[in-house]
């Protein structure tokens, strides 16, 4: 256990490298101090880093700097902590686009990116609406539930299914291994003990692979407008090999479903807790931009609170001097809030005009499913005002033990 | 420096000097012109950067490969004969006085 740093007078900074600092709370006054501090934060852990510890990047600039260079900060020995490993070769998702830099990146990027492309996400609509009604019909006859369970849970699962071309029954299945997935990046281990996390998430991915070599198959005989068969002409193509058609779908399976849902979770409970958001949420619905309050609930949740990078030379970042392989941590919950870039960044504001942000992260790996994600959340706003489904708090949500997803594992409710 | 004009969907025109070797996409985000977005900083696999070459343009710029061909037919704003990811325009002398009209969308 590291002893906390203290900083001025009053405020400590509480080890980053825990999740048990997580628990309560983004701990998000520890990120403003640390924003404020020259150069970077050097958090001292020995849990998944090599040099003792890791840079904290809390700036948004800084950030932004970092994931525009990947030729010095890889993601080649992990793409997020504390799932760090000394070498490439040692990561269980070696074969995965997160993995990876240019130029293997780039041709695993394009083999899925027109799938995701905004004009094809834009014709999901009428399919994600049906989904997302089917699960406010789901809550009809209940005056109170878990609304994590009854919506986080199950729309990005059923909406992933139906990108992906898995049928829908395996929905338990799908948010078992990704669960588990999750689970694994939380468990102590460190580049030299291949023990912890990276074994459990090495068995995790192992059955992800394996079911998702079971669909391909099956979508050979079976052909649809959907990622499976998409992906299957790639790898006729030459254009990706099997390994990394099954991390492909391992991936999306898991990405697809954590982070949207800590992302539906995250907003409802925010609009339950916070008058104004509620009322700056209403509004934007009546002015029909609710796209820009969705885009304020994933700024100021940043559902990946972080992702990483490992330096392969000596370099210098904010005036830090970075020696080779130092771990970088890219915090995006907290440069999403840099004053530097947001005006009062703790607000809730659909109407304000500074509108990029690292919700998505920037640069290569810029998330891939972003316009589906936002649309999914669109809708599920837009369906629960039609469907005037009126919520309140009936309990304490639950967050999870996670420092690295900003999860909601329980957001009790009750219709008013 | 190669000069470059983006031409906003409401017509307001915009003259840039670019950095040379710098793509149109990269110069846009340089000099915080709105509307070219650039997602995937230049890997040709977001199609958010879409603009529309001006006419007499159009044939002396380089070829549009496959790649790009695939993702221009994705773009969130209906492509035209004229369309073009600007991550893959070059500035270089030969584009001197370039002008990309900025979709509604991206």
């Amino acid at each position: 256990m590291v002893s906390p740093t203290a900083v001025g007078a009053a405020l400590v900074i509480p080890d980053l490298s825990d999740p048990q600092t997580f628990v309560d709370d983004v701990p998000h006054a520890a990120f403003a101090a640390i924003r404020e501090l020259p150069g970077l934060y050097w958090q001292p852990t020995n849990v998944s880093t090599t040099n003792g510890g890791y840079w904290a990047v809390t700036r948004f600039a800084d950030v932004v700097a970092v994931e525009r260079d990947p030729a010095t900060f890889t993601s080649t020995r992990g793409a997020a902590y504390p799932l760090m490993t000394e070498t490439a070769e040692q990561n269980p998702a070696k074969n995965s686009i997160m993995l990876n830099d240019p130029p293997r990146h780039t041709r695993l990027r394009r083999a899925a990116a027109k799938g995701f492309a905004p004009r094809v996400v834009a014709n999901f609509e009428p399919w994600i609406r049906e989904i997302v009604r089917e699960a406010i019909a789901g809550v009809a006859d209940r005056d109170e539930f878990d609304y994590v369970e009854a919506f986080a849970r199950t729309i990005p699962a059923y909406v992933i299914a139906r990108v992906l071309g898995t049928p829908r029954e395996d929905r338990e299945r799908m948010v078992g291994w990704v669960t588990a997935l999750f689970a694994a990046t939380q468990q102590p281990g460190s580049p030299t003990d291949t023990g912890g996390s990276l074994a459990a998430l090495g068995a995790a991915l192992e059955e992800m692979r394996a079911y998702a070599g079971e669909i391909q198959e099956y979508k050979r005989s079976h052909p649809a407008d959907d990622m499976f068969t998409m992906l299957n002409g790639c790898l006729d193509r030459g254009e990706i090999d099997q390994d990394e058609f099954l991390e492909w779908m391992a991936l999306m399976m898991g990405a697809g479903f954590e982070t949207t849902h800590t992302a539906i979770g995250q907003s409802m409970r925010m609009y339950l807790a916070d008058p104004e958001v509620r009322e700056s949420t209403d509004r934007a619905l009546d002015q029909g931009i609710i796209g820009r309050a969705v885009d304020e609930y994933v700024r100021l949740i940043s559902p990946p609170m972080e992702m990483a990078r490992a330096a392969v030379r000596d370099t210098e970042l904010h005036g830090q001097q970075i020696r080779e392989n130092d771990v970088v941590v890219l915090y995006y919950v907290a440069a999403n809030r840099d004053p530097a870039v947001f005006a009062e960044p703790d607000r809730f504001n659909p109407w304000r005009t500074e509108t990029e942000t690292l919700a998505f992260g920037s640069g290569v790996h810029r998330c891939i499913g972003s316009h589906l994600a936002k649309l999914e959340i669109q809708i599920l706003w837009e369906e629960l005002r039609a469907a005037e489904l009126h919520l309140r708090l009936n309990g304490t949500p639950r967050r999870g033990w996670s420092n690295f997803i900003n999860q909601l594992t329980e957001l009790p409710v009750a219709r008013v | 420096m190669p000069e470059l004009v983006y031409v906003s969907p409401s017509g307001e025109r915009r003259s840039v000097q670019a950095e040379p070797g710098s793509s149109v996409m990269q110069t846009a985000i340089d000099n915080l012109v709105p509307g070219i977005v650039g997602e995937c900083g230049g890997e040709m696999s977001c199609a958010t950067c879409h603009v529309y070459v001006a006419e007499e343009w159009f044939d002396r710029l380089p070829p549009i490969s496959a790649d790009e061909e695939g993702m221009l037919e994705v773009t969130a704003a209906e492509p035209s004969k004229f369309s073009r990811l600007s991550c893959q325009l070059r500035c270089v002398q030969e584009t001197d006085g370039l002008v990309v009209h900025i979709p509604e969308e991206q």
